[in-house]
């Protein structure tokens, strides 16, 4: 049986003396697309960063596809796109920024190949951007950026991908759009997907599974299953209107609330 | 027949600034896209304690200066990566602690108001050929750092946490850049003095910035325009007979309010 994608066994990490993820156990299967959401402060980022092996844990033990997420980082196996993209008004443009994606400890002092250039491109049409290849990434749209860092941790050819609020600065019909990329490169390139974000009601309808975060997880398994109000609301700590967005936008509703529960 | 030539504190003068336009120019680029541009008054203020110091100690100023800058970078970076501040915050407190260390050991060392005033505002009939020597040796180490990791150094510019991911060498690539900039920004003292030496430090890739968008364009412009404002303003002050430091540093101001006039065409 192959080795889990990402595979959690009682990880706890504490940032500054204070306990952020206590006692966390995931498995995720390669090929997988799951939704991490949870309240802000509940520790998502600091869940992908232990991943990425950016964050020592205090406790437990990371593998990712088997081995140690220090070694995943050295093979390139995962692709990340951080919450806070500080560069965003680098002077590069969106082919430059995707082949920088490439760049790893065998290739970060050698100049720009053809090979690379080519896989950016690649990355590039994945996310349906090839016709902006050349066009100054700070002038790009909020959404197109994200797609030309989606494309960015694609480039190196990971086999996960970890995202983190992939949807900010978005605006509802390009989060759709990104969705629908996201689905499409999962069962294209058999990727597996970790996407953290606040967007509680949508990705029910794109993600496979679901993780409920909040310092310790909550929740895990069917996105529908994540949808019960006491769930949300014991895990943000009051309760929750669940809006589903509906895939082709005919229209908006309430799925669950308490507050429409006792009407 | 008569032949004219320049004298020699001006020619070194002319070589020095040349020398430190393309190095201050290449790590320009730098300091601007990190949102740096305290990070020079910092370097070369705390530079002027280790000034003071050499004065009050009879000793060359130029080994303690150093030192006092290579601690200083290398303070400000591990304030920054260990704790999480913003290089600022280190860059506040370090400018002003290291200024009254500066100010103390001048007032103890008994040294004349002349000598602190050449450190401050520059000096250029103090450059030696040994200076040059090693503005060229920095210069040179500088262009091949850059060279050899520009890959690296711009995604760390865009996100550190995503060269980290990538397997880029992060710590080794920051603490090389403020070491080379501390380096440089020492080197400068002599010109243009401690006060002034932000102007070399920020202004050419600001100016360049305002005209391109792409970085290779913006570092060779901002080259260009450290040549520019290094060998006119020297010139300048030859022969209007000015304080060398302080028309470079005028001259920046000047070409930097000139490249704010609006362009009919766009960005290249």
């Amino acid at each position: 049986m192959p080795a889990p994608a990402i595979d959690l066994k009682k990880v706890t990490v504490s940032l500054n003396g204070r306990p952020v993820l206590e006692n966390i156990t995931l498995q995720i299967q390669e090929g997988e697309f799951w939704g991490i959401i949870g309240p802000n402060g509940g520790g998502k980022t600091t869940l992908l960063r232990t991943i990425l092996g950016i964050i020592k844990p205090r406790g437990g033990e990371v593998r990712v596809l088997g081995i140690s997420p220090k070694e995943a980082v050295k093979r390139g196996w995962l692709g990340y796109l951080p919450q806070r993209m500080t560069g965003r008004n680098f002077p590069v443009s969106a082919l430059e920024v995707v082949m920088l994606g490439e760049c790893n400890r065998s290739n970060f002092f050698k100049p720009f190949q053809r090979e690379e250039r080519e896989a950016a491109l690649h990355a590039l049409r994945l996310v349906g951007l090839e016709g902006k290849s050349q066009e100054p990434f700070p002038q790009l749209s909020g959404g197109e950026q994200q797609r030309v860092l989606i494309a960015m941790a694609l480039a190196s050819q990971p086999r996960v991908l970890l995202l983190d609020e992939p949807n900010t600065g978005v605006d509802v019909v390009a989060q759709e759009g990104l969705y629908q990329v996201l689905r499409r490169l999962r069962e294209e390139l058999s990727l597996t997907i970790l996407m953290v974000t606040h967007d509680v009601g949508v990705i029910s309808h794109f993600v496979d599974r679901i993780a409920c975060l909040n310092t310790t997880i909550h929740f895990s398994g069917d996105p529908w299953g994540a949808m019960e109000c006491d769930l949300l609301e014991k895990l943000y700590g009051e309760p929750v209107d669940v809006f589903v967005h509906h895939p082709q936008c005919q229209g908006c509703h309430v799925l669950r609330s308490k507050s429409h529960d006792h009407d | 027949m008569t032949t004219t030539s320049l004298p020699p504190f001006l020619l070194h003068a002319l070589m020095a600034a040349l020398l430190l336009a393309l190095l201050l120019s290449l790590l320009s680029f730098f300091v601007v896209v990190h949102n740096w541009a305290f990070l020079g008054v910092g370097i070369s203020h705390a530079a002027f304690g280790g000034v003071a110091l050499g004065f009050l100690l009879g000793i060359s100023p130029d080994l303690p200066a150093l030192a006092f800058a290579v601690a200083a970078a290398l303070i400000i970076g591990v304030v920054k990566r260990r704790w999480g501040f913003h290089e600022d915050i280190a860059i506040g407190i370090l400018f002003s602690t290291a200024m009254g260390v500066g100010v103390i050991l001048f007032s103890l060392s008994r040294g004349y108001t002349s000598d602190a005033f050449s450190y401050l505002f520059g000096n250029i009939l103090t450059i030696t050929g040994r200076d040059l020597g090693l503005m060229a040796g920095i210069t040179l180490l500088s262009y091949l750092f850059i060279g050899l990791f520009l890959k690296g150094l711009i995604l760390m510019a865009i996100n550190e946490e995503l060269a980290y991911v990538r397997g880029i060498p992060t710590a080794f690539l920051y603490y090389s850049l403020l070491l080379l900039l501390a380096l440089a920004v020492v080197l400068a003292i002599k010109l243009v003095g401690v006060i002034l030496v932000t102007a070399l430090v920020v202004v050419p890739s600001s100016v360049a910035t305002r005209l391109s968008s792409s970085y290779k364009k913006i570092i060779l412009l901002s080259l260009a325009v450290g040549l520019v404002v290094n060998l006119v303003g020297l010139i300048l002050s030859y022969i209007l007979d000015l304080p060398p430091g302080a028309t470079m540093a005028v001259t920046a101001g000047a070409v930097f309010s000139l490249s704010l006039i609006p362009l009919r065409t766009s960005k290249a």
